[in-house]
C-alpha cells in the first residue's frame, strides 16, 4: 500500500513539475534552414501548392516552406490570434472583406516597394483584383485566383418547357418572361432564384441597375439611390409572383440545394461553385453570363497572397509570393481546376476542367467586372446591410426605409474609418 | 481492510487525546489541505487566471488585437452602458438562462431516476440518452433546422395534423429564442442526467430498505429520500448550468447561421463578445463585455454558494 | 391487484417513457449515420430523404484516403489519456481537500477556482496563446495536454460527491493513524467509482471533441487531432456532408463503445460495497 502511494506521488510530480518545467521542443529554424510559414484554408489546392513550392525550392534550396491549412470556419480567428501573439505565418491568404483592416493597420506588408524593386508587371493580373487589393494606390496582396458570378441553368427544365438556353443577349426582362414559363407550381419548380445573398445576388443587380454599393473613395454608401431600390424591387417582384423562392424559403433551405435538386431553373452563382453544381446536376448543367439590366455587370472577388507585416524573412517571403502568383504557379492552379487564376491568359487548364460546361463565359464576363465592395470596416456595415435587407425581404419593413437605414448607418461607420 | 472494527477500538480513548493535539492537528490538516489543492490551483493560475487577468487589463484599453493596447480608462464601460446591442444581448442571455436551467434540470432528474431502475436493457437506454452529448454539433443543428422547417419540418407536420397552430419557429421574434432553448435543453438533459445518475448511485440502499420496511410509497421515497440525498449533485448541476447558460454561443451560431434578421432577438453576450472581438477588431471592448458578464456570473454563483446551506444536504 | 402485477405494469410504463424519449434523442445521430452513406447529390436533396437512395459504403474508405485518420486518432488518444489520467488524479486530490479538510480561506479559494469557468474563452484566447508561445509549447503535445489536466469543473464535481460520503469511516481511519493521503487513496477513491467514471467520461468527451484550442495552438499536420481532421470537410463554399458525417461517425464510435463499457460502473456504486450510511 505504502509503495503505491509513493508511486502515485511520483506520478503527480511528474505531471506538474517535470513536464511543466522542461518545456516543449522549439520550433523555428531547423537545421540552419530558413523556415517560411504559409497559411491558407482550402485543402483542395494542396497538390498545386506542393508542386509550386517544389518550383520555388529549385531556386531556394535553403528555405523550408511549411504550409498550414486551417479550416475556413476558424481561419480568421487563428490568423488574428497568432498575429497578435507575434507568431503569425509569413505568407498567407487574404480575402476582400478583411483586406482593408489588415492593410490600413499595417498588419500586412505594403508590397509596392518590393514590386517596384523587382520591376514586377502587375498589369498581368485582372484589373478588378488589383483594384481590390490596393490600399492608397499601393498593392498589399498579389492576386492569386478569382471568382466571377454567372447564371447557371438546368438544361432539362429548359428542354421540357421548350425554351432556348440563356445567352449573352438576355436581360432582366427576358429572365422574367422565361421564368414565368419555367415555373411549375405543381411540382414546386421555380424559374429563377432572386437571391437574398449579396455576392451572387443583389450586389450584381445593383451594379446592373446602374447603382453602386460604396463610393470609390470609400467615404459614402450608395444604398440610398433609386437604382439600388429598383434592383430590390425587381427581386421582390419575382418573389411575389412566385417565380422565385421567397426570402424565408431561401433562408431555410439553401437555394443551391434547391437548384441542385432540380427545383430552380436559373440560378446565379460564383464560378467556384461550378464543380459542386456539376456533381449535383451532371450534364444537365449549363452556364451563361448574368443578364443585363441597364448594363452588364458581375461582381468579382478573389484571393491574394499577403505578407505578415512583421515577417523576419521579407526577401524569401516575397520571392515565394512571386512564384505562387507567377505564371507557372498560376498555370498549375488552373490545371487543378480549382478556380480562375488571377494571372491573365493562364486560364486554359481551368476552362477544360469541366468539358461539358462553357466556362469561358466567366472569363469573358471579366470585361464588365466590378470589384467586390470593401472598406476598413467591411464586416460592420455588411452586418447592418444584411440585417436590413433580410428584414425588408421578409416584409418587416419597406425597402425604401431599409435602404435609407443602411445608407445612414453605413455612412456613420465609414466616417469612423482611417482614424487609427 | 476492516476500518469499522478499528474505529470501534479507538473510539474509547478519543476525548483524552483530542485536546492537547487539537491545534497541532489543525495546522497539520491545513498544511495537507493546501498541499492537496496546490497542483490544481497552480495550474489554473498559470493557464486560466493569468490570461483572464490580462483580459481584465485589456478591458480598460482600446485594442484592435494586434497593435499596442491604448489605455482609455473607463471609456469601454461608459460606451457599454449606452450600447443597445449589448443591453439586448444581456436581456436575451438572461431569458435564455431562466428558461433553460429549470427545464433541463427537471428533465434530467426525471431521466436519471428512470435510468436508475434495475430493469432489462438499461445499458441500451443509458447509451441512447447519452448520444445527444456526443453527436457532432453540426449534425444536431442540421436535424433541428429540418425539424423546425416551416415547409417540410416534422414538428409543424405533427402540429398541423393535430390542427394546432404552426409557428414559424426560427423566423418569428416570439419563438426564435425559445426554439434555441428547446435544442439546448435537449442536448443538456443527457449530460446532466449522467451527473445525477452518479449522485443517485451514491445513495446507500439502506435508506430505501428502511423506508420500504415502513411501507413508504414511491412518491414518498422520491421526495423524502432520493431528492434530499441528491441535493449535492443537484447543486453542482445547478451552478454549472448557470455558468454555462450565461456563456451560450455555439448554439446561437449554429441555429441562426447567416440569418441576421432575427439576430437582435437571439444574440447573446458571448455572441456580442465574439462579434466585437474577432469580427470588428475591438478586443478591448469585447474584454469589457466579458468582464461585465463575469461579474454577473460570479455574483450569482457566490449567492448560490452562500445559500446552499439552506437546501443542500451534505452528510 | 397483486404486487407483482403492479410491479410489472410500472415497468411497462418506464419502458414506454424511455423508448419515446430515446427516439427523440437519437434522431440526429441516425441522421448522421444515414447521411454518411449517401451520395453527395443525395445529401443535398430537397426535401431531405431519410434513407440513402443508394448505400455508399465507400464514403468511409474515402475519408480514410483523404485525411490521415490514423495519425489523428493516435494523437487524439494520447491527448485524451494524458488529460483524463491527470485530471482524475489532480482533481480528486484537490476535491478531497475541499470536501473534507479544514484550512483557512477554503471557501474563497474555491470560489476563485470556479471563477475560472466564468470567463468566456474568446477573450482569453490571445493571452493564452502568448503564454504558450513563451513556454515554447506551441505545436507540441504539451499545449494539448498540460493545460487540460487542471480542471475547476472536475474538482467541483468530485468535491460534491465526496461531501456525500459518510464521515464515520474517515474518522475511524484518522484515529487509526492513517495519513490524509491514505484516507484519500484508500477510502475516498474506492467509494467514488461512479463519480470518477462520470468525470472520466466528461474529460474524455471534452478532449475528444475540442476544436478551437488545438486548432489555434498547433499548426503542423503531425499534431492534428480528430476534430480538426473532420472539420476540414467543411469548406468555405461547400461542405461534403457525406464525408463529414462518415468522419464524425468514425470519430464518435469509440466514444460510444467506451461509454457502454464505462457505464456499468454506475450500477456498482456505493450500494454494492455494502457500507451502511
Amino acid at each position: 500500500m505504502r509503495k503505491r502511494c509513493s508511486v502515485l506521488i511520483t506520478i503527480l510530480f511528474l505531471f506538474t513539475t517535470v513536464l511543466a518545467g522542461c518545456g516543449g521542443s522549439s520550433s523555428g529554424d531547423s537545421g540552419g534552414k530558413t523556415v517560411l510559414n504559409v497559411a491558407l484554408w482550402d485543402e483542395n489546392v494542396k497538390d498545386t501548392l506542393t508542386k509550386t513550392i517544389q518550383l520555388y525550392n529549385k531556386s531556394h534550396p535553403d528555405v523550408e516552406v511549411k504550409v498550414t491549412y486551417t479550416p475556413w470556419g476558424d481561419y480568421w480567428t487563428k490568423l488574428k490570434t497568432s498575429l497578435a501573439g507575434n507568431s503569425g505565418p509569413d505568407v498567407f491568404w487574404m480575402n476582400g472583406p478583411n483586406f482593408y483592416a489588415y492593410a490600413s493597420n499595417g498588419w500586412i506588408k505594403d508590397l509596392q516597394p518590393l514590386i517596384d524593386q523587382s520591376k514586377l508587371d502587375t498589369s498581368v493580373y485582372t484589373d478588378a483584383l488589383v483594384n481590390l487589393y490596393s490600399y492608397k494606390d499601393h498593392l498589399y496582396g498579389l492576386p492569386y485566383f478569382l471568382d466571377a458570378v454567372g447564371l447557371y441553368y438546368n438544361k432539362e427544365l429548359f428542354d421540357k418547357a421548350g425554351i432556348p438556353y440563356p445567352d449573352n443577349t438576355w436581360t432582366w426582362n427576358t429572365i422574367e418572361e422565361n421564368a414565368a414559363k419555367l415555373t411549375d407550381k405543381k411540382s414546386g419548380v421555380y424559374g429563377y432564384a432572386a437571391l437574398v445573398d449579396s455576392q451572387s445576388g443583389y450586389y450584381d443587380l445593383i451594379h446592373q441597375a446602374g447603382g453602386y454599393i460604396i463610393s470609390d473613395d470609400k467615404k459614402s454608401s450608395g444604398f440610398d439611390s433609386p437604382e439600388v431600390l429598383s434592383a430590390f424591387k425587381w427581386e421582390q417582384g419575382l418573389m411575389d409572383k412566385g417565380l422565385s423562392p421567397s426570402a424565408q424559403q431561401q433562408m431555410e433551405t439553401k437555394p443551391l440545394q434547391l437548384f441542385g435538386s432540380g427545383k430552380i431553373a436559373m440560378f446565379p452563382a460564383i464560378s467556384v461553385s461550378a464543380p459542386e453544381l456539376y456533381k449535383l446536376l451532371g450534364d444537365k448543367l449549363g452556364v451563361a453570363p448574368l443578364p443585363a439590366g441597364k448594363k452588364q455587370a458581375t461582381i468579382v472577388h478573389g484571393l491574394s497572397w499577403a505578407m505578415n507585416g512583421k515577417t523576419k524573412h521579407e526577401k524569401e517571403a516575397w520571392d515565394l509570393i512571386q512564384v505562387l502568383s507567377g505564371k507557372e504557379g498560376e498555370q498549375l492552379l488552373a490545371d487543378s481546376g480549382f478556380s480562375i487564376p488571377a494571372y491573365k491568359g493562364t486560364e486554359e487548364g481551368w476552362l477544360k476542367s469541366i468539358p461539358s460546361l462553357n466556362l469561358q463565359v466567366f472569363v469573358d464576363s471579366l470585361k464588365f467586372a466590378v470589384p467586390y465592395p470593401v472598406s476598413e470596416k467591411t464586416a460592420e456595415w455588411q452586418d447592418v446591410e444584411s440585417k436590413e435587407i433580410q428584414d425588408a425581404f421578409l416584409g418587416k419593413k419597406p425597402f425604401e426605409e431599409a435602404l435609407k437605414t443602411i445608407a445612414d448607418k453605413m455612412n456613420k461607420i465609414l466616417a469612423t474609418e482611417g482614424k487609427n | 481492510m476492516n476500518l469499522s472494527a478499528a474505529s470501534a477500538k479507538h473510539q474509547s480513548n478519543l476525548p483524552a487525546q483530542k485536546k492537547n493535539k487539537t491545534s497541532k492537528l489543525a495546522i497539520r490538516e491545513a498544511a495537507w489541505g493546501y498541499l492537496f489543492i496546490l497542483p490544481v490551483v497552480l495550474g489554473l493560475a498559470v493557464f486560466y487566471m493569468a490570461p483572464s487577468a490580462a483580459s481584465l487589463f485589456l478591458s480598460f484599453t482600446t485594442w484592435d488585437g494586434m497593435s499596442t493596447p491604448v489605455f482609455n480608462g473607463l471609456d469601454n464601460f461608459a460606451q457599454l452602458a449606452a450600447d443597445e446591442k449589448f443591453t439586448r444581448s444581456l436581456l436575451n442571455t438572461l431569458l435564455y438562462t431562466v428558461a433553460t436551467v429549470p427545464l433541463s434540470i427537471a428533465f434530467a432528474v426525471i431521466l436519471a431516476v428512470l435510468l436508475n431502475q434495475k430493469i432489462k436493457g438499461m445499458i441500451v437506454y443509458r447509451t441512447l440518452y447519452f448520444i445527444p452529448v456526443i453527436t457532432m454539433p453540426i449534425a444536431v443543428g442540421m436535424v433541428w433546422k429540418w425539424l423546425y422547417n416551416s415547409e417540410f419540418g416534422l414538428i409543424n407536420f405533427v402540429l398541423g395534423s393535430l390542427h394546432l397552430p404552426q409557428p414559424n419557429w426560427l423566423f418569428d421574434e416570439k419563438f426564435a429564442l425559445f426554439s434555441i432553448v428547446i435544442v439546448s435543453v435537449w442536448t443538456s438533459i443527457g449530460y446532466n442526467a449522467v451527473i445525477l445518475l452518479s449522485g443517485l448511485q451514491g445513495i446507500s440502499t439502506s435508506y430505501y430498505e428502511a423506508a420500504s420496511l415502513d411501507g413508504a410509497g414511491t412518491l414518498y421515497r422520491f421526495f423524502r429520500i432520493t431528492l434530499p440525498l441528491l441535493t449535492p449533485s443537484l447543486f453542482f448541476v445547478l451552478v454549472m448550468s448557470f455558468i454555462n447558460s450565461f456563456q451560450v454561443f455555439d448554439l446561437v451560431f449554429i441555429m441562426m447561421g447567416q440569418q441576421t434578421s432575427l439576430l437582435d432577438s437571439t444574440r447573446t453576450v458571448v455572441y456580442s463578445i465574439w462579434e466585437d472581438g474577432f469580427k470588428y477588431f475591438n478586443m478591448g471592448y469585447a474584454s469589457a463585455e466579458a468582464f461585465i458578464l463575469f461579474i454577473i456570473i460570479l455574483l450569482i454563483t457566490a449567492f448560490q454558494m452562500y445559500f446552499q446551506k439552506r437546501w443542500v444536504h451534505y452528510q | 391487484m397483486t404486487s407483482s402485477t403492479s410491479y410489472r405494469s410500472r415497468r411497462i410504463v418506464v419502458h414506454v417513457l424511455l423508448i419515446a424519449g430515446a427516439v427523440l434523442m437519437i434522431m440526429p445521430f441516425l441522421w448522421m449515420l444515414s447521411t454518411s452513406f449517401k451520395s453527395f447529390a443525395d445529401s443535398m436533396k430537397v426535401p431531405p430523404t431519410l434513407f440513402p437512395a443508394e448505400w455508399h459504403f465507400e464514403n468511409y474508405s474515402k475519408v480514410l484516403s483523404t485525411i490521415d485518420f490514423g495519425r489523428y486518432y493516435v494523437n487524439t488518444i494520447i491527448v485524451t489519456i494524458g488529460r483524463t489520467v491527470g485530471q482524475l488524479l489532480l482533481c480528486s486530490l484537490a476535491a478531497y481537500s475541499f470536501a473534507s479538510l479544514k484550512f483557512p480561506g477554503k471557501n474563497l479559494i474555491f470560489l476563485a477556482m470556479l471563477a475560472v469557468l466564468m470567463v468566456p474563452s474568446q477573450v482569453v484566447m490571445i493571452p493564452s496563446f502568448v503564454i504558450m508561445r513563451e513556454l515554447n509549447w506551441l505545436d507540441t503535445f504539451y499545449v494539448l495536454i498540460i493545460p487540460g489536466i487542471f480542471s475547476a469543473f472536475g474538482t467541483f464535481l468530485l468535491r460534491q460527491f465526496f461531501m456525500t460520503l459518510p464521515k464515520d469511516l474517515e474518522e475511524a481511519a484518522k484515529i487509526d493513524g492513517c495519513s490524509y493521503f491514505r484516507i484519500y487513496w484508500n477510502i475516498y477513491l474506492p467509494l467514488s467509482k461512479s463519480a470518477l467514471v462520470s468525470l472520466a467520461i466528461f474529460t474524455i468527451l471534452a478532449s475528444w471533441n475540442e476544436l478551437l484550442w488545438p486548432l489555434i495552438m498547433t499548426s503542423s499536420e503531425d499534431m492534428r487531432v480528430l476534430s480538426i481532421g473532420i472539420s476540414t470537410f467543411q469548406g468555405q463554399h461547400s461542405t461534403d456532408y457525406p464525408l463529414l458525417m462518415a468522419g464524425a461517425v468514425m470519430a464518435t464510435l469509440p466514444i460510444i463503445i467506451l461509454f457502454i463499457f464505462l457505464q456499468r460502473y454506475f450500477i456498482e456504486g456505493i450500494a454494492m460495497n455494502g457500507i451502511k450510511g
